[in-house]
């Protein structure tokens, strides 16, 4: 099977590339588990023709393990100068080239952008479900100093059009001593989510629903993020209510509960470490300041953490990890697969209300983290 | 150990199962030996490592119930900076109720000196003032590993551990003061690594250990050995009295994950 296949990788890099070898690149690339590849030829260099090629992969976490295994394949079919644009949610981040192994990355033109996106359908997007535990911990009660909340959420981002999708699932409960909350199975987090670059190196993403962490209404964020700079800052807005689920009912406390953050970033470049201070008022009109230590891993992100607030002091830590086994099915339309970023976070402090936010694993403070250009080649 | 608690460990094998490695570390988590750590670590490469060890009774260190009973800890370890390491402790003595989670410990080893630039390693324990942990520790100490072949080598290792702890008294006690201060460690029960101690450790290949070592209270051996190419066990002949040991498994964090780049599979 694979002297077949790669007797016939051999015979595209011996006859070049043509509009025949862009659907080759793009059917080999979306079986590899890549869902946006759009490709367009740009110019000539040194008589090859140089192709700009627009990527998008949800089941790899790490931007630069993405590049590398497009480059490869692309050069494997014979595709040897290519650009790569880096897509998050169906909108461009950066373009990138890969030269000895080095990653170099600048920003998108406009015309590139444009030219770019006349590639795209978001019919190349799979439905892509997710498995991923839901796990909620409460260490230090006496009497049972582990009251646990064990369920399995399996969800899926639909995407409706560029940027835009909708998130949904289903939450079914594993075990539980740590509240009321009924054993049926239930609605998951459910809520619509748009991510667009309003300018180059300005991000927003506005999303509206029932969150996660039992949260419901509206949430607006905005981050500065330069992706070769070593500063990054945002702000978030978010009025939300309490919601949850009783035997057959839902219940929705009122939509009161404001959250304003501005978040001010540093990333030490050599150590992959980014410094990270969050303030304003978190959930529950508790106001403060939490200052964060990430540092990047291959595929996983581990954090540490301090809050001062209004309520009191804690700190702990977090982390972000993809889940074995990764990929279980895939064809054309359809992927099943373990969550790429399973995120968890311990706190010291029992009382759980101290700087707490909500629907981490969706901002783009954390998902952007991952992107700046200057960690692509530090792994 | 509690089902539920066996089921928590599973579960983080579960969580981490993707990578795995293997290297000798002390009772708490630490490169060392069995009971003392040591200034030098085998691994470079970045990794978490989690550790469940176990303490009979009449060796228990954990002092924080004023009763002392067996003692499990659950221990976790990650070295973000290549001369730090952050070190986490779990107590949960056995048959003692009502104590919620246990007492929680956290520490940094700060590698100062390496063998390969200044002839020895050099290592320093500090645990933060956080009143609440009964097992701090501080210490400093010095080791060289010296090559007798290609595969062995054997590494002595001497140190001192602080008596006294820098933190605030206990309420309800006699101190007039209650402010941080120095206060020895034996009067909240903690007797782990007050004064000198020393040991040596032997090295076959990087996958077998031998330890002699007196930890300031006992002299203690120990072995360790890889099974299943995942899971450090070590085994200790504590006061050479009884027979302890801890398991330990490590997560290489900079590894590739196969199922990514496997293109053509």
């Amino acid at each position: 099977m694979s002297k077949s296949l790669l007797s016939i990788l051999f015979m595209f890099v011996l006859f070049g590339a043509s509009a025949q070898d862009i659907n080759e690149l793009q059917s080999v690339l979306h079986s590899a588990g890549f869902e946006q590849e759009l490709i367009f030829p740009m110019s000539s260099k040194e008589g090859e023709i140089v192709y700009m090629i627009g990527v998008e992969h949800r089941g790899i976490n790490n931007p630069s393990e993405v590049l590398t295994l497009a480059n490869s394949i692309s050069e494997k079919l014979g595709f040897k100068q290519n650009k790569f644009v880096l897509l998050y949610k169906g909108q461009p981040l950066y373009e990138s080239t890969i030269r000895d192994n080095f990653i170099s990355s600048t920003n998108l033109s406009d015309t590139n952008s444009r030219d770019l996106f006349r590639k795209f359908s978001i019919k190349d997007y799979r439905l892509n479900i997710v498995i991923d535990p839901d796990i909620q911990v409460r260490f230090g009660s006496f009497e049972n100093p582990i009251q646990s909340k064990l369920s399995l959420l399996i969800g899926s981002d639909i995407m409706l059009f560029r940027g835009f999708s909708l998130f949904t699932g289903i939450l079914i409960p594993v075990q539980n001593d740590l509240d009321n909350e009924s054993n049926n199975p239930k609605l998951g987090p459910t809520f619509f989510e748009f991510f667009t670059q309003v300018v180059p190196n300005h991000y927003a993403q506005l999303s509206l629903g029932l969150f996660y962490n039992n949260r419901y209404g509206i949430d607006l964020e905005y981050r500065f993020f330069p992706h070769a700079k070593r500063f990054s800052m945002g702000f978030r807005y978010a009025k939300t209510g309490f919601y949850y689920f009783p035997e057959r009912s839902i219940f929705f406390d009122s939509l009161d509960d404001n959250l304003m953050l501005i978040n001010l970033e540093y990333l030490f470049v050599k150590e992959r470490i980014s410094a990270s201070l969050d303030f304003g008022q978190f959930l529950q009109k508790d106001q403060g300041f939490k200052f964060s230590l990430f540092k990047q891993y291959k595929n996983i992100e581990v954090g540490f953490f301090s809050t001062i607030t209004k309520l009191g002091n804690t700190s702990g830590f977090n982390f972000t990890i993809p889940l074995f086994p990764g990929k279980l099915i895939r064809s054309k339309s359809f992927e099943l697969r373990t969550n790429d970023s399973f995120r968890w976070e311990y706190s010291y402090s029992n009382d759980g209300v101290i700087g707490r936010d909500f629907n981490s694993n969706r901002s783009i403070k954390n998902n952007l983290r991952r992107f700046n250009s200057n960690l692509l080649n530090k792994y | 150990m509690k089902f539920r608690d066996f089921f928590i460990l599973i579960f983080i094998f579960y969580l981490f199962s993707y990578t795995n490695g293997y290297t000798q570390v002390n009772f708490l988590g630490k490169p060392g030996l069995v009971r003392i750590p040591k200034p030098s670590f085998i691994d470079k490469r970045d990794n978490l490592q989690f550790q469940l060890s176990y303490l009979p009774k009449d060796y228990a260190i954990n002092n924080f119930m004023n009763r002392k009973s067996d003692e499990f800890f659950y221990s976790v370890q990650l070295r973000p900076l290549s001369w730090l390491s952050v070190n986490f402790v779990l107590t949960r003595p056995t048959d003692i109720p009502r104590i919620g989670i246990g007492d929680r410990h956290l520490d940094f080893q700060f590698f100062i000196l390496n063998q390969k630039k200044y002839g020895v390693n050099l290592s320093a324990i500090l645990s933060p003032a956080l009143a609440a942990s009964f097992i701090d520790h501080n210490s400093i100490f010095i080791s060289r590993s010296i090559a007798i072949s290609n595969s062995w080598s054997f590494e002595p290792v001497f140190g001192y551990g602080l008596k006294d702890n820098f933190r605030k008294p206990p309420q309800k006690s006699k101190y007039e003061n209650m402010g941080y201060q120095w206060i020895s460690k034996s009067e909240f029960g903690n007797n782990y690594l007050s004064g000198f101690f020393a040991g040596v450790q032997i090295k076959v290949k990087n996958i077998f250990f031998l330890s002699a070592e007196y930890d300031t209270q006992y002299i203690n051996l120990g072995t360790s050995f890889t099974i299943l190419k995942k899971i450090g066990v070590h085994v200790n002949y504590l006061d050479l009295k009884v027979i302890t040991g801890q398991v330990s498994y490590k997560v290489y964090l900079d590894k590739s994950l196969k199922r990514n780049m496997n293109v053509y599979e």
